[in-house]
């Protein structure tokens, strides 16, 4: 069931309306409210394979059991309380990565496996399918356990906890696409009594219109070409390669934002918060930026989870530079089972080491710039990084190709190999410089909520959103599911 | 106090709602103008197509409307290609292709309607050899093309005419008319209409499930049969009369084919269904309800054996008067799968009839076969029989 489908929007309607109904139930209110929320979670999940749900439970069981279990051995003390903690967040842990490497990482590491020793025939691989959403719910549950293991936060208990901890893993809004929530921020607001708020409503429906927009207007009308472009067997010129490159990294944005936008503006709506995923990523000046901005659910529970357990910055540079390769190389797989992945997680771990080495000298040599000159200077720095990430984004995109391939085609877009076809401008200019348009008048705003805004008359919102109605209803390509439905 | 709170209320929403019409009527006219080269005021429909003119009812000359293009004679445009004059080039053979909708393309990419895509494949075999003319019109039936082969087609001078029919037509509740008074008037000059009526339609036969249109259409069906007698009015199986009047009505096209000296070639009608019901998708039982509902009175089973039966009528007089088939029915089945991979089958119609373009190429590489065949007995093409 896509967010941008009609089966989507009849189950939200019906999802909604039963929500807020029960919330006038006043003695048990929140108790149905989760309850049904838990049940129209697992429809959700179970529209695309009913048989997946077995996996969520299996997380869901197991990762509550392992909470109380440490919190028991915690509330004992005694001299095996950290043996027995690390022995409940290992079983948590083993489950979870066991069930995602086995659904995801298996056939990848089984052919490389193959291609290494040079082993051949189908022996080693398994007909699997990917189950999902499975890299996002478990890595959201995890954190649940883990933040328990570090003594911050208390597990939830009884069949009412269960009940609560079960639908924060599975809450349909996020379930198949992240934004990657934390037991601490979503769970107590599934505990606690929701209030209808019109302003909060109205949040969530410009979250949710302006997801569309960006999805299905942008993203999926790039889409096309950019598929053509990057089609095995294509031959494009330098500058189709560095267009493609362009509406590529418009499309990933906007198709990835564009659904946390809806995951939110979902929530919203029912009175719940999600973390904000995406805050202009391509305004970014330098790559550590651009990772406080790009996909910032991942990038947080990989520095919290991964980077800084690793020894973080605190054990010297090298093992500074260790911990960085380590964590880009992690998320760069988390992504997908596939080499081209993972040397795009190596590319930004690289590029991240390169900025951590040359920032005390960058640091060293700025000059007091004229307000007009710094601005230009602020603003050649962003296209730099947006460059930097495009080259990135290369390597992301071109999961057709060979290694081989894939230098063709970066040695083409840098010698702007054969003739310039100017017409490839012009789906950028359709589609990505309206989301430009606005994504500079949210940053004059300072808020993504336009309509909040004010003195804007009512009239003018009115022409504003039916601009955005009509680009997503009559302007968006057919609908194709979510890139980071894959991941 | 209260109710003067409510009317302003109300009449705040009810302006909101009049504003959000307003700019989505503008929105639809800006798109227009600048995907299709609308105009920003005026009427814009189908309807600019087609015109009635002392010719009769025809594809109108150089008419534009999003996809569809026709030249100054009322011919589908082939993007790219020469432009056509009524002189015929030496040493061409000069192809006209008479059909309907599914003739003149309806849901097939620019330059990919069936005619166009035997443009290519001919040009391929032969280059500069043949030139087809799309001469389809949406909604065309044999009488009226007797009267457009005598009156307009011929003045191209033709060496070969394929005829592609559309038997439903003879089921509709009045058959089509055997007199064919031409319009007197100059081309209508149509009214202003609302732009976004016809993009909601298309919204909503993309957004709403199949089955859920599938069962409001059928609903609407239902009652209009009701209305009409119920099922004792509906027709379960093709009348004998109107079978026999299609004979007819094509018997005289070829006769009028045969005057302007051209040679015919005969198409038997494909469609997308398969012969064993238990095969249909829930995308088959939509079009099924849609197909009905352009008739009226046949049930299901009567088009189904329309179709046979019109295909064997086409057979039959054929073989009588020595004419070459081109068998559409048989060279496109409902779906193609592509050879050695796993993707999934490619469709080859758009709705019940209507071809895709994988299946105009299938319908294209058909006919093609039968030009190139009929064309090596044209020793000159300049000596047309």
């Amino acid at each position: 069931m896509w967010f941008n489908s009609f089966d989507f929007a009849v189950f939200f309607v019906i999802v909604l309306g039963l929500y807020w109904l029960f919330q006038r139930w006043r003695r048990h209110g929140l108790r149905v409210q989760n309850l049904m929320l838990l049940a129209a979670s697992y429809f959700f999940y179970g529209y695309w394979d009913w048989r997946f749900l077995s996996l969520i439970l299996i997380s869901t069981v197991v990762d509550y059991v392992a909470g109380l279990r440490m919190q028991a051995a915690i509330d004992e003390g005694g001299p095996d309380k950290d043996r027995r903690k690390r022995r409940w967040v290992t079983a948590s842990i083993v489950t979870n990565l066991g069930l995602l490497g086995f659904f995801k990482y298996f056939n990848f590491f089984a052919g490389s496996f193959e291609a290494a020793f040079g082993a051949t025939g189908e022996w080693l691989r398994l007909d699997i399918v990917l189950p999902v959403g499975i890299s996002f719910y478990t890595f959201q549950t995890m954190s649940y356990t883990i933040d328990i293991y570090r003594e911050r936060m208390k597990p939830v208990r009884g069949l009412g906890g269960f009940l609560d901890f079960a639908l924060f893993v599975a809450f349909f809004p996020q379930l198949v696409a992240g934004p990657i929530e934390r037991a601490s921020s979503l769970l107590p607001q599934i505990r606690a009594q929701r209030r209808f708020s019109l302003d909060q409503f109205g949040d969530g429906l410009h979250l949710i219109f302006w997801g569309l927009v960006k999805k299905v207007f942008v993203a999926d009308n790039l889409a096309p070409y950019v598929d053509e472009i990057f089609a095995a067997g294509a031959n494009p010129t330098g500058f189709a390669i560095i267009a493609g490159v362009w509406m590529f990294a418009f499309q990933i944005y906007c198709d990835f934002s564009g659904y946390s936008n809806i995951a939110r503006g979902c929530a919203k709506c029912m009175g719940i918060d999600i973390r904000v995923n995406f805050k202009h990523p391509y305004i970014s000046t330098n790559p550590r930026e651009f990772w406080q901005r790009w996909h910032i659910t991942l990038s947080t529970w990989l520095r919290d989870y991964l980077y800084i357990p690793l020894g973080g910055n605190r054990q010297g540079k090298a093992k500074t530079y260790r911990n960085l390769s380590i964590t880009m190389l992690l998320g760069g797989l988390w992504h997908g089972a596939q080499w081209n992945f993972v040397f795009w997680g190596a590319y930004h771990g690289a590029v991240l080491m390169l900025h951590r080495a040359l920032r005390p000298v960058l640091e060293r040599v700025r000059v007091p710039l004229p307000g007009a000159a710094r601005k230009a200077w602020h603003l050649v720095k962003m296209l730099f990084m947006f460059h930097v990430v495009c080259l990135g984004w290369l390597f992301f995109r071109a999961q057709d190709h060979s290694a081989g391939e894939i230098w063709e085609l970066v040695r083409r877009a840098f010698t702007l190999h054969g003739a310039v076809d100017w017409s490839l401008a012009r789906p950028l200019v359709i589609y990505a410089v309206p989301l430009l348009l606005v994504d500079l008048a949210q940053i004059a705003a300072g808020r993504e909520e336009l309509h909040r805004v004010r003195p804007v008359p009512a009239w003018a919102k009115c022409v504003a959103y039916s601009i955005f109605f009509y680009l997503f209803a009559f302007q968006g390509a057919t609908a194709e599911s979510f890139i980071y439905f894959q991941f | 106090m209260r109710a003067r709170a409510i009317i302003r209320v109300g009449l705040k929403w009810i302006g909101l709602a009049v504003v959000f019409a307003v700019v989505l009527e503008l929105c639809a006219r800006i798109d227009d103008a600048v995907r299709w080269g609308a105009p920003l005021v005026g009427h814009y429909s189908q309807r600019l197509l087609t015109v009635e003119d002392e010719l009769g009812i025809r594809s109108r000359p150089g008419a534009r409307f999003e996809k569809w293009e026709l030249d100054e004679h009322g011919f589908r445009k082939v993007p790219g290609a020469e432009p056509i004059t009524m002189e015929k080039p030496e040493g061409v053979v000069r192809v006209a292709v008479l059909g309907a909708s599914e003739t003149f393309g309806l849901f097939e990419s620019p330059g990919m309607d069936y005619p166009a895509q035997m443009q290519a494949m001919l040009d391929e075999a032969a280059p500069g050899r043949y030139q087809v003319l799309n001469a389809g019109c949406a909604g065309m039936t044999f009488p009226r093309f007797t009267r457009y082969v005598r009156v307009w087609i011929s003045r191209f001078e033709p060496d070969i005419v394929v005829i592609y029919p559309t038997p439903a037509a003879y089921l509709a509740e009045q058959p089509p008319a055997e007199d064919i008074e031409p319009g007197t008037g100059p081309p209508e000059d149509l009214p202003e209409n609302l732009r976004m009526a016809r993009k909601a339609r298309l919204l909503m036969r993309r957004f709403l499930p199949e089955g859920w249109q599938a069962w409001w259409r059928e609903w609407r069906l239902e009652s209009y049969v009701e209305r009409r007698g119920g099922d004792d009015w509906l027709w379960h199986e093709p009348p004998t009369e109107r079978v026999e009047l299609f004979r007819r009505h094509l018997e005289e096209l070829l006769d009028a084919i045969d005057e302007s000296g051209a040679n015919a070639i005969v198409a038997t009608h494909a469609h997308r269904f398969p012969e064993d019901r238990a095969e249909w998708t829930a995308a088959d039982k939509l079009h099924m309800v849609r197909w009905r509902q352009s008739y009226g009175r046949p049930a299901a089973s009567a088009l189904l054996e329309m179709e046979r039966v019109a295909n064997r009528v086409v057979r039959e007089i054929a073989a009588e008067r020595g004419l070459a088939v081109a068998d559409v029915a048989g060279a496109v089945p409902p779906t193609g799968r592509p050879t050695g991979s796993n993707r999934p089958p490619v469709p080859h119609f758009a709705d019940f009839t209507h071809f895709t373009d994988a299946g105009a190429r299938l319908a294209a590489a058909e006919m093609t076969e039968q030009v190139r065949s009929v064309s090596t007995n044209l020793s000159d093409p300049q000596q047309r029989r």
